[in-house]
């Protein structure tokens, strides 16, 4: 098969996985990297990664992003064969995600947690939720409408009741 | 990476991540006022609350009391780590409590009928002599939790509220009783389920949280009174 040829192990034995993204680029990266998705990890134990794995949700820049973050963690997990700058310290990982996590806005802290979430990453998904709830933290209503670009769908009356039921929490 | 190719719809967010999020926040308040958002929001809002699922990062303890000063039908939040304190009403009809809590007076103990709910004991099959258990032992074996409504040297004015092990049944005695009386929430055959108690002095009533948020009045001179003496026990 040319597929599983293509599919040559790297000298520390970790086989290569294709991503291909929504608009079609392809990423290659080590099975040990890839499996940080629990999706990509079950493909893996089905055998059905041969041809490139297609990920129609996600976009190539984000791809970009899970593909750098995974690559980062993928350190402790594969410690064999691990052709990226040998294992990080935690130091670096945790600058890492605090430079990735500070530099999401709006809508790419978006897409990238819906690619969390499609490919199953927890950490990551984790991690942009807590950025998500950062940014809701201290904030009114309005202004968490204000911040996510959310339509106030209630009536007035839905609103006051709403309100009413939790007036604490409403009093600035 | 800052090409605007489509607008987020944060209110389309998928109803587990925004759980996820919630989860994450740090101060309780801002968990209700993500709730007032917009529709998809309140629901997933709602669902948190149903599951009763806990806050995933460091969320400040709280501590719930009731005061004096605050009157009889509040109960306020205390966050040691903030310095930050929130009322609101926990009573009746006319003010809408938080959502999860609900204050009602159960209705006078009463069985007469069947086995009675002080299943701890009598359900056991031993004769009453057997079961004389040392403080520790009845610490670890028959109750959860004693609340008393004053001090024991006040006699028979003392009343003891026993949330029983296993299930948090609730039965109360007075000072000198010789029986329990189990208590049963309106609609329901006993009382089960209770995770903490507390007397309010200011009212002369016992409160009791259950495992599902409900707060529960009992009011032990009215349930004392209309069952005398205080549970009438089955032969076994």
């Amino acid at each position: 098969m040319a597929a599983a040829a293509a599919e040559a192990t790297t000298d520390g034995g970790g086989k290569m996985i294709i991503l291909i993204s929504a608009d079609g680029k392809r990423f290659e990266v080590t099975e040990a990297v890839a499996s940080q998705s629990q999706l990509i990890s079950n493909m893996i134990e089905d055998d059905c990664t041969e041809n490139g794995v297609r990920l129609p949700n996600v976009d190539g820049d984000i791809l970009t992003m899970v593909v750098d973050y995974c690559n980062m963690h993928a350190g402790d997990a594969a410690a064999a064969g691990d052709t990226m700058k040998a294992s990080s310290t935690e130091e670096e990982l945790k600058k890492f995600d605090a430079e990735l996590v500070q530099a999401l806005e709006n809508p790419v802290l978006f897409k990238l947690i819906l690619a969390a979430n499609f490919l199953n990453i927890k950490s990551l998904l984790d991690m942009t939720c807590q950025r998500v709830a950062d940014m809701m933290s201290g904030k009114t209503p309005e202004q968490m409408r204000e911040t996510f670009s959310i339509e106030n769908d209630f009536t007035p009356e839905e609103e006051a009741a709403i309100r009413q039921e939790n007036a604490w929490a409403f009093d600035d | 990476m800052e090409e605007e190719t489509a607008v987020a719809d944060w209110s389309a967010l998928p109803e587990d991540i925004i759980i996820t999020v919630m989860g994450c926040l740090s101060v309780l308040g801002d968990l209700v006022r993500s709730g007032a958002v917009c529709s998809t929001w309140r629901d997933a809002y709602a669902t948190f609350r149903r599951l009763h699922l806990p806050s995933t990062t460091a969320q400040p303890p709280w501590l719930l009391y009731a005061c004096d000063a605050h009157g009889p039908a509040s109960a306020a939040l205390y966050c040691p780590a903030t310095g930050k304190s929130t009322r609101f009403p926990t009573s009746n009809s006319s003010t809408p409590s938080p959502a999860p809590r609900r204050r009602s007076r159960p209705s006078p103990a009463s069985t007469t009928k069947g086995k009675p709910r002080y299943r701890v004991y009598d359900d056991m099959g031993y004769s009453e002599a057997s079961l004389e258990y040392s403080p520790a032992q009845a610490r670890e074996w028959v109750y959860h939790q004693v609340v008393l409504s004053r001090s024991p040297a006040e006699g028979s004015a003392c009343v003891a509220l026993l949330l029983h092990r296993p299930d948090g049944d609730v039965s109360f005695a007075r000072l000198g009783d010789e029986r329990w009386t189990p208590v049963a929430y309106p609609g329901q055959a006993w009382s089960t389920g209770c995770r903490h108690a507390i007397y309010d002095d200011a009212d002369g009533l016992f409160y009791t949280l259950r495992y599902d948020g409900s707060v529960y009045a009992i009011d032990v001179p009215r349930a004392a009174a209309a069952s005398s003496p205080p549970a009438t026990r089955e032969p076994l």
